[in-house]
């Protein structure tokens, strides 16, 4: 009989609802915090739809991973506090994987890239999820937890509590938090770094709630006073439409593997980084960074007389 | 998830974004200068020779001087810009008329784009299309 444990995220709305007001109201006071009406609009639609699916394949996922837990469980955790707390660390460990890869490979950031196609910083981007993340291989990464023994219901719970972590942690109205908790927990600091597309600051912070990860694996890089955000896409959408949103990674997909010549390169359209082509005819954020890298590099050795002329840092 | 948290959270939606419209308003427009400076930002190794910003202010094309082969275009979406570099590939359809420039893209977030313009930066702007898109230019039915 599987654990009956409630879903954090439906209590948790109405707080969600509650913050976003008042940051908005912040916002509208004192300036340090930037709204757009159809683009919250859009993100919180976005929130709304990504729970309908959850909803719907709710029964396959946990029917799989209790699956995987009852034939190939190691050992038996049992349901005491201290497995919610290892359950907790390792979940994070496992999300941080699932969104690292998420920005790696096209096929995960085909349902990843929703929550990053806001051009706004705000609390209502924390609610821009996908609505398509069931149809990536990223329920796969739980799975050595469940092989471990812990029952997948503790960590589907563990998983509701880091996603309401992460939560507040998506705006501009807080600065900085004290040091020691900025060493060791992500904050809006760190996910404003993972959210901007400035070169400097791509494919950085993929931390769910402990940054500790992204130290550990190299990933990361902090805000830099010097180097403003700008928020979105390095190609940023041309709609606030939800089904665009939804769909237009997954789209391209589709037809880039229609397109491509060879079952090598229709593969590689799925699993490649974004932007990788066979040609080199698009960017890759590798490319991207190599390329800055080089102008920085030009810059500093006297070969340019200075960056591009004009160029916005922050958002405009 | 049931049906009255559904319905809740939708009549929240609705009740937050029209908020937000009221506080945060949007009163920006395209100029050549911002225009010029978010094309340098999405690609910086571009070289910004023209922009003719439309009559709505809210779409605008750039000559480019590099690099070879396209040109820009940036849009406002919300109160943010949104560009492309644009080749004759990326471009499906041209429809003109005395007032208006129509563009049918290869872009799945913004299939189709239109720019009104007054006669002399219409003209302008044709030209510069007309080296991208002649051979699948048709005219605007309406
Ligand atoms: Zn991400
Ligand atoms: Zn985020």
């Amino acid at each position: 009989m599987p654990l009956d444990l409630p879903s954090p995220t439906d209590f948790a709305v109405p707080a969600f609802v509650f913050f976003v007001l008042v940051e908005m109201i912040y916002g509208w006071k004192t300036g340090r915090a930037k709204f757009e009406g159809k683009d919250a609009f859009t993100s919180l639609i976005m929130g709304l739809g990504s729970t309908v699916s959850g909803a719907i394949t709710v029964s396959i996922t946990f029917f799989v991973s209790y699956w995987v837990w009852e034939n190939f469980a190691l050992f038996n955790w049992g349901h005491a506090a201290w497995v919610f707390v290892v359950a907790f660390v390792l979940d994070d460990l496992a999300y941080y994987w699932i969104h690292r890869c998420g920005h790696r490979s096209r096929w995960m950031w085909a349902a990843h890239v929703i929550h990053h196609s806001s051009q706004h910083y705000n609390l209502t981007t924390a609610l821009r999820q996908t609505w398509t993340s069931q149809l990536t291989p990223g329920a796969l990464f739980r799975w050595p937890i469940f092989i471990l023994g812990i029952e997948p219901g503790i960590v589907f719970f563990c998983a509701g509590l880091n996603l309401i972590y992460q939560f507040w942690i998506h705006t501009e109205a807080i600065d900085r938090m004290p040091r020691w908790f900025e060493a060791v927990m992500n904050t809006p600091s760190h996910h404003r770094v993972h959210h901007a597309n400035n070169p400097k600051y791509l494919d950085a912070n993929y931390a769910g709630v402990f940054i500790i990860w992204d130290k550990l694996f190299g990933s990361f890089v902090p805000e830099d006073r010097d180097e403003p955000c700008r928020y979105g896409l390095v190609r940023d959408l041309g709609t606030f439409n939800p089904l665009r949103v939804a769909f237009h990674e997954w789209w391209g997909i589709v037809t880039d593997m229609w397109q491509a010549k060879g079952l090598r390169n229709k593969l590689m359209f799925l699993v490649a980084p974004p932007g990788w082509t066979p040609d080199g005819s698009r960017k890759t954020s590798d490319m991207i960074k190599a390329e800055w890298r080089e102008r920085q590099a030009s810059t500093n050795s006297g070969s340019i007389d200075s960056p591009p002329k004009g160029a916005p840092q922050a958002a405009e | 998830m049931d049906l009255g948290l559904t319905l809740g959270s939708l009549v929240a939606i609705i009740v937050l974004a029209l908020l937000t419209a009221k506080l945060f308003p949007n009163t920006g427009r395209l100029d050549a200068d911002r225009v010029a400076r978010n094309i340098v930002r999405y690609a910086p190794e571009a070289q910004v020779a023209d922009v003719m910003v439309d009559a709505t202010g809210n779409v605008a094309l750039a000559a480019l001087d590099a690099p070879a082969d396209c040109f820009g275009l940036a849009r406002l979406l919300g109160d943010r810009v949104v560009c492309r570099l644009l080749t004759s590939a990326d471009i499906r359809k041209v429809y003109k008329d005395h007032a208006r420039i129509t563009l049918v893209l290869n872009d799945f977030t913004q299939p189709e784009i239109t720019l009104t313009m007054p006669a002399a930066t219409l003209a302008q702007a044709t030209k510069l299309l007309d080296g991208f898109a002649n051979r699948e230019e048709a005219t605007h039915a309406a």
